[in-house]
Formats: C-alpha cells, structure tokens, sequence
C-alpha cells in the first residue's frame, strides 16, 4: 500500500527540465551543424580552389617539360597526327598528360590536362592548357649560295650557283626562288675558269652583312647541337646504322647523316631523316666523307676533298676549299677574315636542303605571340 | 474522523509555495540560458554564412578577373598588344574565347577542324566575335609571323574539312590565302571590358561585351567600397599606365556583406567586410 502511494507521488513530480533540456540539446545541435556545414562548405570552396591551382600548375609542368625534352623525332609527325604520351607524375598528387599534333609550316598544338589527384588516386580537380608552338629557326639571312662577310675569292674551276637547286634525286622539295650565287661585304672575285651564276651572279660591297648575321643564327643553332667535336681532322663521314631493328646511330661522330637518296648506290635510308646540327668550337678540317644538316664551326673550316655536304655551313672564321669533289648544296655563311674556294668544288644554293636541315634538327618554342592557351578540354 | 484532519499515511497532492517559486525560477533560468544560446548560434550562424558568402565572392571575383586576364597578349612597344585601356578599376581587351586549327582558308572563309584541338565555352558569334588567323607566309622566318585579325561575317555553319572530318565554317573577308598554312592556328575573340557597376544599390564586378550588343552586366558581387583595384606592372614591377608596357596585374578585389550581421558583442550594423589581393602575370607578354 505504502509502496504503491510512493510510485504515484514520483509519477506527480515529473517534470518539465528533461523534455527542455532535450529540446535545447536538439536546437543547440541543429545550429552547431548549420555552422558546422557553412564552415564545411567554405573550407570546400577553399580546398577546390586550392586543387584547381595545383591541377593548373601540373598542366604548367607538362607545357614547360615538352619544351625541355623536345625531340627532333617530333619535328617529322604526321601532319594532323595526335601523338599522345604516357602520363607524368608530378610530386605525390599531380599528374600531367601531353597530346602534339603537328601543323604545317612547322607549327604545333600542344595540349595538356593536368589533374591533381586523391588519397586513393582517383582524379580530385583537372585543368586544360594547351600551347602554339613553332619550329626555333634562327632568322637566317640567305640571299646568296655563298654570303661572306670579306671578299670572296674564286678560283680554280668551281662552279658557284645561285639558283635554287634541289639534292640529287631528293623528292617532295617545294619549288624555291632564285637567290644569287656570291654575296659579299667586299668584293667577288673569280679566276680562271671559275664560274659565280645566279639571280644575281653576285651582290657585292654590301654593307648589311654585319657580325650579327652570322653570330645570331650561330649562336642559336650552337644551342641545339647534336654533335659538338673538337678541332681537328675528321675523315670519312659516313652513315652508319646501330641495334636489331637496324636505326641510325646517332653515337658515331662520324656519323652526319646521309644525303644520298636512291637510285643512288649504298643509301642508308636509316640515316635519311638524321639532320644533325655539328658545333666545333675550334677550327676543323674535313676530307672525304657526306653529311646533311648544319655544320657550325666557330673557328676556320678547311674543306680539303671529296667532301658532299647538303645543308647550312656558318664558319665565325675563314673557309677554304681545295682538292676536287667538294660539293655543298644548301648555302654556305662566311664571317672570317678571308673565303677563298679554289680547286673543283661546288656550291649549290638549295631551298629544299636549307628548309629540311633547319626543319629536322632544331627544337621547338612558343609562338611569339598567344602561344598560351586555356582550354577547355 | 474531522475532515480536516489529515492522517500521517495521508498522499500529499499539489506543491507548496515554495516547491513553485523554485520550480519556475528553474523554468526561467533554463529557459533564458536557451534563448541566449539560441541567440549566440544564431548570430555565429549567420555570421558564419555571411563570410562564406563574402568568400566566395572573393574568390571567383577575383578567378574570374585573373582567367580572364591571364591569356592577354602584350608586346612592349606596341604592336599585338590584347589590352586596349587600362584603369584602376577597370579594364578593357581582347578576351581569347575559341582555339584550334584550321583545315582549310579561302577569301572569305575559314574553316576550322572540329573535335579534340577544338577548345571554346560557346561558339563563334558572328559580329561580337573576330577571328585570329596565324600568318606565316615564310616559315623559316619568324619576321613575317602575325596572328591576323578578320571579322566574322556570318553565323558559323557546321562543315567539313578536306578530309571529311567536321569543321565550323566561319565567314569572313580579305583573307591573302597564300599568307597562311593550313592547318594552322586560329582563334577567336571578342572585346571585353571588366568594371565596377551598381545594382540595387550595390555594386558589382561588371562585365560587357563592347564589341557585342547588351549593357553591363553585374557577375560577382556584392563588392565593397572600391571592390575592384587594378594595378598594373611593367617588366620591372612599376606601375604603368602604357598597356603595351603591362606585364603583371596587381588585383584586388574587396567584398561586402549582403545585409548588416549583429556582432557577437552585441553590436548591431556592421557589414561584413574582406579583400583578396593576387597578381595576375600575363602569359603571353613579351
């Protein structure tokens, strides 16, 4: 009885600090959440952002590591052809993909995405740049087969020309236009039964032939040497091929390409797409032997014969030839004291070679202007 | 047994006075100490709220300034410079907005390659857009580049390229064929200016098309007093008012509140203010 009196009195003392105090629990909860999801939000919206930069800078490091790493094999892609490369990473998170597509004149597309990525990897912002790029050919001022800055001296029985000539048996060259055979700051001279022809056979005295157009282009190409040698003799300049599948060997410094194309006898076509750009600091002697590309010699360059060379020759010193069976075809820069070619020699001015050394040996850079390109894909 | 005689086993109904008094002081207390908590969160909360709003604000302000500036051209001395007028807090270019390659170019048309080199938010509008057409007649020269600007004279058609792949025919005039290799680089743009405009009475980061038709429109704000700062630098970090010379863009970008937010202290009116200052360095200034 008593027992049953005190359970109801209790039952008559509830109350109401229990259902309040539930009630502002529930209350106080939802407002700490509410602040609690803006504060979630906020630092969202600052972590995307933070994301989307570094997926923009890893983007940035694929634009700037194709430049760095650019291959001369890139130079010869097919136009319209998207060449795609393996994903980098970069630091722990970042990630860059590059797409090239070539365009004709020597330009290219590159496209990059850059994605910053999650813990478990999976892609957490993505960003898209993309760049214009150009072939880097120096500006070259080619107005002549043979452009010296001195007098130039001909003799013997060679033979000068300065109209546009293609290498023996090379296909797909576009037609040129004629350029003169000599072009001096001084004076041409020919002896005996040496022959200086072209459109025209020679500008002479002309006093826009100063250092720079000789050293600028020199010093550009110095900077993408395939082949840099001492001075010294080089003899027999041959093609030569390396590994199973046969490619050409790159390693040989002998090796300066092959201008030969059939139907000519002992073509290694191997070679045939290798323009090397050759920098000597000193002063070379070459005989016998064939090479394509750009030999660049700091000092003097003595061609001594049989030497067959297609492409761009700039000497900073005095060039002289003798012997029989020298023959470049492309164009031939002086700034030496002195350029005498005598013996049997030939030089050819050849649109299609200059254009082929340049376009197949030089690196890529940025178009001078809106080369940077914020995509969208 | 007298009614009012109450036996000792008696149940005792009701509360005293005192059990009362106690009771609803315990009431109030509890009651008031709820209110003012309400009241604290509520003033966190929306505290809170209104700097993530001013953040974000800040935030794309100034993204949307900075994407758009960063992909001006700029050449000391002249030439294809993008930036035609500069101001402090205003600015007006050449905003980039389609990029690709062409496929094909005749006197009157351009076509470009559709698909992955292909990259625009939106089409080429025809007057509002211009296109940029890379010149290179001589390719062993860098001399003779330009990007050449041609008007779009028509709505852009879908077409094809030489080799059957899709292409956007874009109409234009006076384009020297022989000046251009196909495919070759192509974009388009359209003159853009970026300003402080009002809105309800507020002001806003505004932006207009000049060379479309439609006014300013506001894009992020509301913005403080002098919401939009721009400083603009030379390849030394001075300041210059020569657009040619501008190599960098100091941006600041000051948000404001929507409505005022009741201080935690007990203070009433205040607008929540912040700013966000960046430099924007042009990618394309040489």
């Amino acid at each position: 009885m008593r027992r049953a009196r005190l359970t109801a009195l209790r039952r008559d003392e509830r109350g109401l600090a229990l259902v309040l105090s539930l009630i502002a629990m529930v209350v106080i909860a939802a407002l700490i959440s509410g602040v609690f999801v803006a504060s979630r939000q906020e630092m969202a919206g600052g972590r995307s952002a933070v994301r989307a930069t570094q997926a923009t800078e890893a983007a940035e490091a694929g634009l700037n590591d194709m430049l760095a790493n650019w291959s001369v094999a890139y130079n010869t892609y097919g136009i319209y052809g998207d060449s795609a490369f393996p994903s980098v990473m970069v630091g722990p998170s970042g990630r860059y993909s590059q797409v090239l597509t070539r365009m004709r004149g020597g330009k290219f597309l590159l496209r990059v995405r850059g994605d910053q990525l999650g813990a478990s990897g999976n892609v957490i912002a993505t960003r898209y740049l993309g760049r214009y790029l150009r072939l880097a050919i120096p500006d070259l001022d080619i107005q002549a087969a043979v452009t010296a800055q001195d007098g130039v001296t001909a003799g013997g029985n060679i033979d000068i020309t300065g109209f546009d000539t293609n290498p023996p048996n090379w296909t797909g060259c576009a037609p040129g236009i004629n350029k003169a055979g000599a072009r001096s700051g001084q004076a041409v001279t020919a002896h005996g039964a040496s022959s200086v022809i072209g459109s025209p056979a020679e500008i002479e005295f002309d006093s826009t032939l100063v250092d720079s157009v000789f050293t600028s282009p020199f010093n550009t190409l110095k900077g993408m040497a395939t082949l840099t040698l001492p001075g010294g003799s080089y003899t027999g300049m041959t093609p030569t091929v390396t590994g199973s599948p046969s490619r050409c060997n790159g390693a040989n410094t002998l090796n300066w390409g092959e201008p030969f194309a059939a139907p000519a006898a002992g073509v290694v076509t191997q070679c045939q797409g290798y323009f090397p750009i050759i920098y000597s600091p000193g002063s070379m002697v070459v005989n016998t032997g064939r090479g394509q590309g750009i030999l660049l010699v700091a000092g003097d360059l003595n061609i001594q014969g049989n030497f067959i060379f297609d492409g761009i020759v700039i000497v900073l010193g005095s060039l002289q030839t003798a012997g029989t069976g020298n023959k470049v075809t492309g164009a031939v820069l002086t700034a030496g004291q002195s350029v005498s070619i005598v013996g049997n020699p030939d030089v050819f001015y050849s649109s299609c070679a200059i254009a082929r050394a340049l376009q197949y040996s030089v690196r890529a850079e940025p178009l001078r202007d809106r080369s940077w390109v914020q995509r969208v894909n | 047994m007298p009614l009012t005689t109450r036996s000792a086993d008696h149940p005792r109904a009701g509360f005293t006075l005192v059990e009362m008094l106690l009771a609803m002081i315990i009431f109030v207390a509890t009651a008031s100490l709820i209110y003012a908590s309400m009241r604290l969160m509520e003033k966190v909360h929306r505290t809170g709220g209104e700097r993530a709003g001013a953040q974000i604000t800040l935030r794309s302000g100034s993204q949307t300034v900075a994407a758009e500036l960063r992909e001006v051209n700029n050449v000391d001395g002249g030439g294809m410079s993008d930036l035609i007028a500069i101001n402090g807090n205003s600015v007006t270019y050449w905003a980039m907005r389609n990029s690709g390659m062409t496929c094909q170019v005749s006197n009157n048309e351009v076509r470009i390659k559709k698909g992955p080199t292909y990259s625009g938010y939106r089409l080429p509008i025809m007057i509002r857009d211009s296109l940029l057409v890379f010149a290179d007649r001589d390719s062993l020269s860098v001399t003779d580049d330009q990007w050449v600007q041609l008007p779009i004279l028509g709505p852009p058609q879908n077409s094809t390229c030489p080799d059957g792949s899709p292409a956007l025919a874009v109409g234009t005039a006076g384009l020297v064929v022989a000046d251009y290799h196909v495919p070759g680089p192509v974009r388009t743009f359209e003159l853009m200016q970026l300003a402080i405009t009002t809105s309800g009475g507020r002001q806003y980061l505004g932006a207009q098309s000049l060379s479309g038709s439609g006014g300013m429109e506001p894009v992020v704000g509301p913005l403080g007093a002098g919401g939009l700062q721009l400083v603009y630098r030379n390849q030394f970090g001075a300041s210059t008012t020569t657009p040619s010379s501008v190599r960098t863009i100091d941006l600041t970008v000051r948000s404001q509140g929507y409505r005022p937010v009741t201080t935690l202290g007990g203070g009433v009116g205040a607008m929540l203010r912040d700013s966000l200052a960046l430099r924007v360095l042009l990618r394309n200034a040489r």
